[in-house]
Order: structure tokens, then sequence, then C-alpha cells
């Protein structure tokens, strides 16, 4: 209260400071501003020594009314009502304000409006201002229920009044004929004319929204039928806008907008109850609303949605309701799910497996193809090789062996032979891609895409005739398909390879035409002109010149050198040697354009699985080298990166990294390149604490700059150097079983000395269990701390070998080929110190 | 994302063809071009449970949190529109939000 009077004291001390036209002046300025009480002041001093109250009176009218509205904004009705009344004692006789007299209407004052009421309907002049009063007049006759008792009969007011409120009732009755009826005896230009427009809008709810909108949108802010509107508005919403205006909405319109959309009890108990779970914030606590809701959600809908919420806090320990509703399915699925993204490829293949296993037990008649058990272990065991595309890790053996499982649960399922078939393909297996192309041509002969892995697989095996035919018959039933064309095309030109190589070269080249009649493109026709020079080249009937202009054909530059160099290392010509017979000449300084092609060649190469890039590159190593040291665009060493990457050429993808590292210091995408060739060089396989810091700063690096790909990419190698420990429920219970392991002692070493105990001690400093150890040694003193420190270790030493983790769920052997996996570097190590037993809880 | 199967307006139990004609209904009561963010979602739910395997891999493997319309739709459905109490729309009329 003192700061206020302070606050008032000083605003009227600095206006009796200032002479009368800097009075009005500085009142026009706080008016101008907004700061209606300052204006107020001003105005009131000018009132004291001006009597010419045409020079002031309408600036403290105006500020006394801004003042009010001010107020009445702010809901402090009482407090604007006095402005009113004494602007009134200030300046009498002035004519009514329709704002002050809406605010009366709204507080009951009926005396002050009808007075104002009769002086604007017999004053005239202000034509709006009497509409807008009469406006709220006509909403309050509706909303109270009866009419002012000062209107004339005649007034449009009370004469509108009955169709009025004949269509509420109308309405509320369901009777929309008659409610549209009274409508219409509503005239355009009656105070109920908005009243009309949001009750037309009503009528039309569940019809046509935008001639509702149109009409609704007609109604001012300030018209006293906006609220009526706004809440027609909101019951028209479509979801989810509505749940989302729902919030803001007051307590009249949501229950208007819950009877007209059909919300019985339950459901706006429930919304209620929604509102007050944040779940975008903590997910989990949605889950006890769902498994008290489990019947009328549906059992297996909850059990799917409980899921989904566990599984994206996972490995937060689940709240108890999810502990009551899953059955070991549903654990196992979300543990299966939750290793997916980050764990090694073993903890995905052996959750998986346990799934299955799992869903074999818990699903009668899973063993039946094709019904719904049956199908959904089919699924998730395609799952692994097509959306975790696990077919081509080390785990390739156990995924292959589910994908042909998947089979028996789901023979009617094609695109489930043609993956195992192409993969069977990838691996070279061709008997086995024979054996499931067989088993798929028994259901389904005639099938085209069947009939192109057939050609496919002739092609693989070299059986060129048997292609050409597969290929024409694929013609007879699809003409432009593109891939047998393709195929054929390919046939033909691996068939002359094959002559070639056997030293028909007369076959050879008549195969290269066929081929050539085959290509739909310049690309598949150089390749065929560039094999023919090195055929007529090495047979001595071409010449050097021919065979240069070929490769300038195929690609400008070194590109063109380069196609060639594949194409012979395929047919077994050393390219280095081919290229000095040819007196091709040193390897000119590639460019931009020279590299990025080679780019390009390098990737398509690698795409269709040639195993002849690194003879094929060889003659061009230097040149790469140097180019490395080109000023590129940083866009072209990350192709050129992501290409020898794809390719497998280590070092030189070490050397564009590096180089790369070197104009851009630090950038994390060339931090994981460098990283990632250096790890698969094997001369570099020990990862140094330099190397780590590195990746970390990269990883910082990549998140703060908003880099989430190479930032994710630098996490997985992170990951692979240390992986994160697993969640498993019932681990315990299912996998661990301590008959599996013979009991045996561990052998620890001598107990430790006092100094190796010390030395620990130095080394937890800092850490929350070397503070505890500190506070002991204060407590009980060093000697005592010591003296259980060695008693724990003997005690270590002498306990027997507690269980180790479980063997994977299968044996890892391709038993059916009798090859075992090849050794990951991150596989578990019998001897390493990752076997032993976890850490005592000593602390 | 909504449920597909409340989006569609079928049922758990429906079969591939009634799936299909749901969606086709769908779309032609909503085609893209007079509400492309409504036919990209029915287009959405459409595919994923179109098929046996659809559904039951979208059983099994659903990430989705349930949107509260879902819950709302499924534990407490709409009973059809009914008439407000004239009180309600009086109010409305006297300002009270």
């Amino acid at each position: 209260m003192a700061k206020k009077r302070k606050k008032q004291a000083k605003r009227a001390s600095s206006s009796r400071a200032l002479s009368p036209e800097d009075l009005l002046r500085a009142g026009r300025e706080a008016l101008a501003a907004r700061r209606y009480r300052e204006a107020m002041d001003h105005f009131k001093a000018v009132a004291k020594t001006d009597t010419d109250g045409s020079v002031w009176e309408a600036g403290l009218a105006e500020a006394y009314r801004g003042r009010a509205l001010e107020l009445q904004a702010k809901g402090m009705e009482r407090e604007a009502l006095m402005i009113w009344e004494n602007l009134d004692r200030l300046l009498p006789g002035r004519a009514p304000d329709p704002a002050h007299l809406i605010l009366c209407l709204r507080m009951g004052r009926s005396a002050i409006v009808a007075q104002g009421y009769k002086a604007l309907v017999q004053g005239g002049e202000s034509t709006a201002a009497r509409a807008l009063l009469q406006a709220h007049l006509a909403a309050s006759c509706l909303g109270e229920g009866r009419a002012p008792d000062f209107l004339e009969a005649d007034d449009p007011v009370l004469r509108d009044a009955e169709p009025a409120r004949a269509a509420l009732e109308a309405y509320c009755r369901g009777e929309e004929a008659t409610a549209s009826e009274a409508l219409r005896r509503i005239p355009f230009r009656s105070p109920y004319r908005d009243y009309a427009a949001a009750m037309k809008a009503l009528l039309m709810l569940g019809t046509d929204s935008s001639a509702a909108e149109r009409l609704l949108a007609r109604i001012d802010a300030d018209s006293p039928f906006h609220a009526f509107a706004e809440a027609v508005r909101l019951a028209w919403l479509p979801e989810p806008a509505f749940l989302d205006a729902l919030r803001q909405a007051g307590p009249q319109s949501r229950t208007l907008a819950f009877a007209l959309r059909g919300w019985p009890e339950e459901r706006v108990r429930l919304w209620q109850e929604l509102e007050k779970i944040d779940a975008s914030a903590n997910p989990l606590q949605l889950v006890g609303l769902l498994d008290r809701l489990r019947e009328p959600l549906g059992e297996p809908w909850a059990r799917q949605k409980m899921r989904a919420l566990v599984l994206a806090k996972m490995p937060r320990q689940p709240p108890p309701a999810a502990m009551r509703a899953f059955s070991h399915t549903d654990w196992n699925l979300i543990s299966a799910q939750h290793v997916e993204d980050d764990y090694d490829l073993w903890t995905v293949v052996d959750r998986w497996r346990t799934v299955f296993a799992r869903m074999r037990a818990d699903y009668p008649g899973s063993a039946e193809p094709g019904n719904d058990a049956a199908l959904r272990i089919a699924l998730l065991q395609r799952r692994l090789a097509t959306e975790l595309k696990l077919l081509k890790t080390p785990a390739g053996s156990e995924v292959e062996q589910e994908l042909e499982q998947s089979l028996s649960l789901d023979p009617e399922y094609l695109p489930g032979y043609l993956l195992l078939i192409r993969h069977f393909r990838e691996s070279m297996l061709p008997k086995e891609a024979r054996r499931i192309l067989a088993e798929a041509q028994r259901r389904w002969p005639e099938d085209v895409e069947l009939l192109n892995e057939a050609l496919d697989l002739a092609l693989d095996n070299g059986a060129f005739k048997k292609a050409t035919g597969l290929a024409r018959r694929i013609l007879a039933k699809d003409p432009i398909n593109r891939r047998a064309r393709r195929s054929l095309y390919q046939a033909h030109l691996a068939h002359a390879r094959k002559q070639w190589r056997g030293g028909r070269a007369d076959l050879a080249l008549r195969e290269m035409e066929q081929a050539e009649s085959w290509s739909d493109d310049a690309g598949g026709r150089a390749r065929v002109e560039l094999l023919r020079g090195i055929v007529l080249l090495e047979t001595g009937s071409g010449d050097s010149d021919a065979l240069k202009a070929a490769c300038e054909r195929a690609a400008p530059g070194a590109a063109g050198w380069l196609m060639l160099a594949l194409e012979a290392a395929r047919v077994g010509v050393a390219p280095r040697a081919l290229l000095k017979r040819a007196r091709f000449g040193k390897v000119p300084a590639l460019k931009r354009d020279d590299v990025l092609a080679f780019a390009r060649l390098l990737r398509e190469e690698a795409e269709t699985g040639g195993d002849v890039l690194a003879e094929a590159l060889a003659p061009f190593q230097s040149a790469l080298e140097k180019a490395a040291r080109l000023k590129l665009q940083r866009e072209d060493y990350e192709t050129l990166c992501e290409s020898l990457r794809l390719a497998g050429h280590a070092l030189l993808r070490a050397t564009f990294a590096k180089a790369a590292l070197k104009r851009w210091r630090g950038d994390p995408l060339f931090e994981l390149h460098a990283f990632q060739a250096k790890r698969s060089d094997p001369r570099h396989v020990e990862v140094t604490l330099s190397d780590i810091h590195r990746l970390e700063t990269a990883m910082d690096r990549a998140q703060a700059e908003g880099d989430t790909r190479t930032a994710m990419r630098l996490e997985q190698e992170f990951r692979k150097l240390y992986p994160p420990p697993a969640f498993d429920p019932f681990a315990p219970d299912e996998d661990f079983d301590d008959d599996d392991f013979p009991d045996g002692d561990f052998d620890l070493g001598p107990p430790p000395s006092e100094e190796e105990l010390r030395a620990l001690l130095d080394l937890l400093e800092g850490t929350p269990e070397g503070r505890r150890l500190r506070d002991l040694e204060r407590e009980l003193g060093s000697e005592e701390v010591l003296k259980a420190l060695a008693e724990a270790a003997g005690d270590i030493a002498d306990m027997p070998a507690p269980p180790r983790p479980p063997p994977p769920a299968k044996p890892r052997k391709r038993t059916r080929r009798g090859k075992s996996r090849p050794k990951r570097a991150d596989d578990a190590d019998p001897d390493s110190d990752d076997n032993s037993p976890d850490q005592l809880k000593l602390f | 994302m909504r449920d597909p199967f409340l989006l569609l307006g079928v049922g758990h139990d429906a079969d591939d063809d009634a799936i299909r004609e749901a969606f086709l209904a769908a779309i032609r009561d909503c085609p893209p071009d007079r509400d492309a963010q409504r036919y990209e979602s029915l287009r959405q739910a459409y595919a994923r449970i179109a098929t046996r395997r659809d559904r039951l891999a979208f059983e099994m493997l659903d990430r989705e949190f349930p949107e509260p319309p879902d819950i709302l739709d499924r534990a407490a459905p709409l009973s059809g529109s009914r008439r407000p109490d004239p009180g309600v729309l009086r109010a409305l009329l006297r300002g009270e939000r």
C-alpha cells in the first residue's frame, strides 16, 4: 500500500511541476502509450488550472474509459465500475458509453442501463453503440430467461426474443425443423443476428463444416454471442484438434461439446484422468491405466500398447502393473526388441531365438503350418533377415536356419522363398538355392519372379543356354521385363568371359555380339567394347589405339582406364600389365571429376559383389593417394570415404579421411571414417586412449551440431568397444542353470598386500565407494579398513566358482555345410576377463 | 499415430477384404484433394494392417504409444450425439464459458 501511495504521490508531484501545455502534451502521450492512470493525473491537473473544459475533457474521458476497460479485461469489474462512476461525477451529462452500460447490465445495475439505453435510443446519433447494447440486452434476455422491464413493447430486443427462445428450446428438444423455422423468423438486422448464425451452425453439426465455419466467422470477438459461437466451434472441431482445444475450453463449452459429440460420462471421466497423465514425459504412467482398463480396451490391444510403453523405457524397472499383466512371451518380445538397436549381434539373435522357443511353447498348434501361431513365429524369424538384416553377419547361418524354418511354418509366403533363394545365391550356395527354388516352383511354377531367380541361378552356375531359355520364357510372359533382358545381357557377357578364359576367342566374340544386342544402355555396350578390345589386343588382332578409344567412350579420363582395369581383372588379365602392353603410359594426375567417377565405379562394383576391386585399383593406388591432397569439397570427401568403405579399401579410405581431417579438423564424420578404416586394417586392431578421446570428442560434436546419424554411428563404435549390460527379467530363472556348469574354484592368486590395498584406495578416490571407504577409515582407523578389505579379498579367493553366463541358445556351427562361424572381435573370449564373475559388492 | 483399426473403423477380426473395403470407402469420403493429411493417415493405417501377416506383425511389434483418442474410443466409445440441456446454452449466452 505504501508503495502504491508513493507512486501516486510521485505521479502527482510530476504533474504539479509542469505547465498546463506540458501537462496536456504529457497526458496525450500517456494516452497513446496506454498509461491511463498517468494520463488521468495529467488531465486532472489541467482541469484544476484551466476552466475551459474543451481542452481537457475529451482526454480525461478517454483516460478514464481506457483505465476502466483495462480493469475489466483483468476481471476487476467492481473497480472498473468505480472508474466509470467517477467519470460520470467528473463529467456529468456526457453521452452514455455502451461499455459502461454493458458492465452495468452484467452487474445487475438495471437502472443505469435503462437510463443509458433510453438516452442512446432517443439520441439516435450512435447506431453502432445502440446495436451493441441491444445485442447484449438480447443475450441477457435469452441467458436470464426474461427480458428487462424497461424495454418498450416494439423494441427489437423484446420483439425478436420469442422466436429466439423458441429456437433454443426446440433445438434442445431435438426438433430441428421447428428450431429452423423459429430462426427464420428473426430478421437480418435483429439484435439476435449473431445468435441466429451460431444456432444455424449448431444445426449443421456433422454435415457441412465449411458452411458452419463461415457462419461462425461472422460473429465478432466483442459480440455477446461470441462465447456461444466458440462453444459451437469447439463441438465442430475434428479430432485430435478437439482434444487439444478441450483443455482450454470452459466447463459450459465442454458440457455442450460432450453432449453434441456423444461423450458418455465414463468417457469424460477417462479424458479427465488422461489429462492428468503426462505420457510424453513419462510413458510408464499410462501402463497402470491400461492395465486397469484391459477389459474395455481389449486384452490384446492393452498388452500391445503396454509393451510399447515399457519397451520405450527399457531398461528402467517396469511398473508393477506390467509385471502383473505380461506373459513370458510379452517379456521375451520386449527383451528381444530392446536389444535390437544397441546390443551385440549374438545377444540379438539369442533373444529372438528365445522368443521363438517361448512362442512355440505358449501357442498351442504353432506346429500347424499357416495358422496364426505359426505365422507369428515365421514373421519374427523372417524379421531377422529383413528388418534386422542379419543374414550377412557372422550370425548369418543361424538366421538362415530360422528363415528356412519360417518356410515350413508359413509355406504360402512367396517372398520368404525369394529371400532365401537370393541369400543362398549371394552366399555362393547354389545347391541350397536350387533346393528352395524347386520347393517354391512346385507351388508357383509359372511365377515370373521365381523364373527370374532360376535365370540368375543358371547364370551363376554358368548354364548359359539354360539361362537363355529361361530368359526367353520370361520375356514371352512379360516382353518388357528389364530384369530378364539385363540377365540375358549378363549371361552372354559372362559366357564371353568364360569362353575367353577357356581359350576360345572366336566364341567369346560371338557371345559379345549377343550381349551387345540385349544391352539397353550405353554403359552396357561400352563394357562389351572394352572386353572386345582386351580380347583383340591379347590375341594380336587389335591395337592399343582402338582400346584407348574404347576407354574414352566408356568414360572420359582415368575413369575409362579404371573400367578397363576392372574388365581385365574379371577375365584374369593383370590390369597393370595390360595397361603397360597397351602403352597407356603413366596414370595421369587425377582431377576432381576423375576421383568422383572412381567413387561411382567402386560403389557399382561393390554393389554387384565384385571381388576384383583391389586388383583393379592397384595401378591407381599412387595416383589416388596424391588425389587425396586435391582441394575437394567436403561432400566429395564424404562420397569417396563412403565408396571406399563399401569397396572395403581401408588404406585409401584412411588416406582420404585423414586428408579431410586436415581441412575440417575434428569433423565427426571423417573421424568416424578414420577410426573405422584404422580398425579394419589388421595392423591396427588395438584401440588407443587417443582414439577413444577422438571418438568421444567427435560424438559430442556431432550431437551438438545435430548430426544425429553420425552421432549414432559413432555411438555404435563405442558400444562395440563397451557393450552395455542386457536386461532380461527372466534371465535368472530361465537361462541360468547351475547344473550346466561344473563347480570349481577360481584361482585369484595370493591375497593382496597392504601396498596393493592402499593403491586400490587411491584408485577409488573420488568414486562413491572410495568416499565410503575414506569415511570408514576416519571412523575405524586405517588398519581396520585394510584388514576388512584383505578379508574380503580372501573370501573371494575362497569362494566356489559362481555360475558362468549361459552358453548361446543353439550351437553356432554351420551344420549343413560344416563351416564354423568366423571369430568376431567382440565375441566373448573364454579366457578374457569379460567372462569372470561379476564383482562382488563389497561396499 | 492413431490405431489403424479404429481409424479405418474395422474390428480386429476383420479380414483382408473387409479392411480394403473400409479403406476404399474412407478415401472415397475423404479424397486426398479434400484433406491430404487425413488421406495420408488412412493410407498409412491401411498399409499397416492390409494383410493377415501385416496384422499379426502389427500386434507383436507395434512400438507406437497409445493415443488418448484411441484409449477413449476403445474404453468408452461415443454413444451418439444428444441434445444439450437448455441451461447449458443459456449459461453460454450469459457469457459463461
